[in-house]
C-alpha cells in the first residue's frame, strides 16, 4: 500500500460522495432510482417526511467529499463519514440487499483509509 | 472539581445504559407522540420487530446498541475518548429529531447532547492529533 493507491482511493470516495450528495439536492436525470421493496419504501418515506434528514446527510457528504478531494482534514473528514458509512451499509443489509453494491464500495474505502490514518485515532483509545 | 467530572461522566454513562437497554426490554414508559405523526412515523419504521412483516427499520437496534456500549465505556472510564465520539451522531440526531419533529419531549435530549459536548470539550487533548 503506498501513497499512490491511497490517493486512488481518496478522490474516488471523494467523487463518489460528491455524486450521492449532489444527487440529494438536484436530481440527476439519467440516475434512475430502482423499485425499492416495501420495507425499504417505507423507510425512506419516513426519512423524507422528516424533511431534515436527507439533506443534512446529503450536504455532509458534499463537504466529505470536498474535503477529501481537496485532501484537507483527511482523519477528521474519514471519522465524520463513518456514521454515514455504517448506515448505508446497515440499511441495504436489512432492508434492500440487492443495491449494496455502492454502500460496499463506500464503505470499504472508509475503513481502509481509516486503517491508513490509524496512528492520529490512537490517543482516542487511550 | 475532579469528582464532579466522575459524577458527569458516570450520570451520562448511567443514562445511556438505561435508555439503550430500554430499546431492547422496555423498561421505561412510551414516548407520547400524539400530534406529531411524522414523528411517530419515522419513530416506527426505525423499530425492528420480530413479529410483523413491516417496520423493519434496524435503527432503533444500532442506537440501543450503541448507547449501551458508549455507556459501559464510561462508566468503566474505559476508552473514554472514543465512547463519547460514539455518542456524537446520536446526541446530534436525537436534538435535531425533537427540534424538527417532537419539540415537548426535547429536555433529555438536550442534557445527553450539553453533557456529550462539555466532556469532548474536557478531553479535547486526546481529539487534537485528529486535526493535525
Amino acid at each position: 500500500m503506498n501513497s499512490s493507491f491511497t490517493k486512488i482511493l481518496r478522490i474516488l470516495l471523494a467523487l463518489g460522495l460528491l455524486f450521492f450528495g449532489l444527487n440529494k439536492f438536484i436530481e440527476f436525470s439519467f440516475m434512475t432510482m430502482p423499485q425499492l421493496p416495501e420495507n425499504a419504501a417505507d423507510f425512506m418515506s419516513s426519512l423524507q417526511a422528516t424533511g431534515y434528514v436527507l439533506p443534512i446527510v446529503g450536504a455532509l457528504e458534499i463537504i466529505i467529499g470536498l474535503l477529501l478531494l481537496f485532501n484537507k482534514a483527511v482523519p477528521f473528514a474519514l471519522l465524520l463519514l463513518a456514521p454515514i458509512s455504517v448506515n448505508i451499509l446497515l440499511f441495504h443489509v436489512f432492508l434492500d440487499l440487492p443495491g449494496i453494491g455502492g454502500a460496499l464500495v463506500i464503505a470499504i474505502i472508509n475503513v481502509v483509509l481509516i486503517y491508513k490514518h490509524w496512528k492520529v485515532y490512537r490517543p482516542l483509545f487511550h | 472539581m475532579k469528582i464532579f467530572h466522575t459524577i458527569l461522566r458516570i450520570g451520562l454513562g448511567l443514562m445511556l445504559l438505561i435508555f439503550g437497554l430500554n430499546k431492547f426490554f422496555w423498561i421505561l414508559p412510551d414516548f407520547d407522540f400524539s400530534g406529531y405523526p411524522q414523528a411517530e412515523y419515522l419513530f416506527n419504521s426505525m423499530r425492528y420487530s420480530w413479529s410483523e412483516s413491516i417496520n423493519k427499520g434496524y435503527l432503533m437496534g444500532l442506537v440501543g446498541i450503541t448507547e449501551t456500549v458508549a455507556g459501559l465505556l464510561l462508566i468503566l472510564k474505559k476508552w473514554v475518548p472514543f465512547a463519547l465520539l460514539l455518542l456524537v451522531p446520536i446526541s446530534v440526531n436525537i436534538v435535531l429529531f425533537h427540534a424538527f419533529l417532537n419539540i415537548p419531549n426535547i429536555g433529555p435530549a438536550l442534557l445527553v447532547a450539553i453533557l456529550n459536548t462539555y466532556m469532548i470539550y474536557k478531553n479535547w487533548d486526546s481529539y487534537r492529533s485528529i486535526f493535525t
